[in-house]
């Protein structure tokens, strides 16, 4: 039998566990039985398409939105409408209500700041000169692109233990997305916190990640560690006859493939040397194994669940 | 231990005393019926001169003022946030209720300095018109009646505009629906249902009693007429309970609803 692709990660100290998490609109799943772990100190990446439930899942560790069933804990605390597990969290939100855009900058980074006691104000400062924050413009009067930057700063300022972000360089010229990135290394240098990103830009977080989530139409297809999804997942190259037609997807779990009919391209989950066998046994000349990049593997690990 | 942790109450309470100075919303409450009151008397003394003389005027022809007051800050407290447009405040690490409760509680706090300068609006404008006696002479009942007057109104509309989208909306709507079911009601022939309508509106326990109880006291006192019949203190009171209530399940209701 084929290893199955995780979904589970080992026990360990975890900073997000959800238990059966589950949203429905109406008639609508946009979050089913979703099982997340996050342990402390990972940079896990929160990856799938548009409207796979990536932002449901993230308002619901906020508690700005009430599961239909499940259970979440995020730094120890059940999550729920009450406060707490905000106090814990920094978020930065894929869309933005608000905050107030009548306000100039400055004043809005001040009242944020009242509301969490672990506000450090030097490290305020020092973000806002690194992003190079005016504030004495109005928040509704900034680019998409300042207007992040601000949400970042009040992210991070309070040193929480959980960071959220939400398309965190949505918006972002490059030489700011570059800046982010190395506020955000920075940041997890000085501070040890537990981050989950949620991005479409998955090669600009790809160096930071520790654990990839796959999300795929509001179920969870994978949950892994980086090193193992890219150890265990790899695209072969066959050379086969025309009229090959093994019957392998009871042995192999074949994620993707594409090419010609006489040069395969299979992207396959499981121990390459084992996966090489059995495809040899089966008539193939296995001419290449590549690994993938993680753009590359949650792309292929979502086609695997639209074949389903 | 652990520095994240949510804030207290009053210091969440500071801070929506706060946003709403900044925005402004504070600023237009403090000035808007000293400047109307003051306006009005001014048009008034310039286009019918005596036309609003003696107490009648002085003390009753403040109400309608204390009761656009009341009402109107009650839906601007949320200006620009209907319940779709609060984001940002549910992502604040304080209880939705209780966050919800902040702000209409920061609406009422300015809701007395704003009373106070619409009190030394009216006073200067009974001054000018050198008949300010019977403001002088109604008491401590006058002011009183319009603060709980203001409160009340200004909860059940914070109330409204906390838990529904388009406050103006039920407004009007709501008031559509009651006046098809009493048009109903009389083209039935049901006086009782008139009655127990009436008694959610007029004294001994009504609405319009705690609203405008105060001030017909402070008025017989005045015109040394015998004070109406039936408490109205504790009616004012009650309704200010039954007012604050309502904010509280709007609150839960927001609550309930993330």
């Amino acid at each position: 039998m084929p290893e199955p692709i995780p979904t589970t990660l080992p026990a360990q100290d975890l900073a997000v566990r959800t238990r059966g998490l589950t949203k429905r609109y109406g008639r609508v799943e946009a979050v089913t039985g979703l099982d997340l772990t996050v342990p402390e100190g990972a940079f896990y990446l929160l990856l799938g398409p548009n409207g796979a439930g990536k932002t449901t899942t993230f308002r619901m560790l906020m508690g700005m939105l009430r599961p239909t069933s499940g259970s979440a804990e995020v730094a120890g605390v059940a999550t729920s409408p009450g406060g707490q597990v905000r106090a814990r969290m920094g978020f930065v939100p894929e869309h933005q209500d608000g905050p107030y855009g009548w306000m100039r900058t400055g004043d809005l980074i001040r009242h944020h700041a009242g509301y969490f006691p672990a506000w450090n104000d030097a490290y305020a400062r020092r973000l806002a000169d690194a992003f190079e924050l005016r504030p004495d413009v109005r928040y509704g009067e900034l680019s998409k692109g300042q207007a992040r930057r601000v949400q970042l700063l009040m992210a991070l300022a309070h040193t929480p233990p959980v960071l959220l972000l939400d398309e965190p360089t949505d918006g972002l010229d490059p030489v700011a997305r570059d800046t982010v990135q190395a506020i955000l290394a920075e940041h997890l240098a000085e501070y040890p916190t537990t981050v989950i990103v949620a991005t479409h830009l998955v090669y600009e977080m790809e160096r930071f990640a520790d654990y990839v989530g796959v999300l795929g139409a509001g179920r969870l297809v994978a949950q892994v560690e980086r090193a193992t999804l890219q150890a265990q997942l790899r695209r072969y190259v066959l050379d086969v006859a025309e009229d090959w037609h093994p019957q392998l997807e009871a042995e192999l779990p074949l994620l993707r493939q594409n090419g010609t009919p006489r040069e395969r391209r299979w992207t396959i989950w499981g121990a390459e040397e084992d996966v090489t066998r059995r495809l040899t046994s089966a008539g193939a000349n296995v001419r290449s194994v590549s690994a993938l990049n993680l753009d590359e593997a949650a792309l292929a690990l979502l086609s695997r669940k639209e074949d389903r | 231990m652990s520095t994240h942790v949510v804030p207290g109450f009053a210091a969440v309470l500071r801070l929506q005393i706060h946003l709403l100075w900044k925005s402004r919303a504070a600023l237009f409450l403090l000035l808007m019926l000293p400047g109307a009151l003051l306006a009005t008397a001014a048009a008034a003394a310039y286009w019918m001169p005596g036309a609003f003389a003696g107490p009648e005027f002085e003390l009753m022809g403040l109400l309608p003022f204390v009761i656009l007051m009341g009402g109107a800050w009650g839906i601007l407290v949320w200006r620009d946030e209907p319940p779709s447009m609060r984001g940002y405040h549910r992502s604040l690490p304080v209880d939705v209720a209780a966050h919800h409760l902040a702000r209409v509680a920061a609406g009422a706090v300015w809701l007395l300095p704003a009373l106070l300068l619409f009190f030394a609006a009216g006073i200067f404008v009974t001054a000018l018109r050198g008949d300010a006696g019977a403001v002088t002479a109604a008491g401590p009942t006058l002011w009183l009646g319009h603060l709980l007057t203001a409160l009340i109104l200004y909860g059940m509309m914070a109330a409204l505009a906390t838990a529904v989208e388009k406050p103006l909306s039920w407004i009007i709507w709501g008031y559509v629906a009651l006046a098809a079911i009493a048009m109903l009601v009389a083209m039935a022939g049901t006086p009782d249902t008139f009655r127990w309508a009436g008694r959610l509106l007029n004294r001994p326990y009504g609405l319009g009693w705690a609203v405008g109880g105060g001030l017909e006291i402070a008025r017989a006192r005045v015109t040394a007429q015998a004070p109406p019949a039936g408490a109205w203190f504790p009616v004012a009171l009650g309704w200010l309970f039954v007012s604050t209530l309502l904010v509280f399940a709007a609150a839960h209701w927001r609550r309930m609803r993330t």
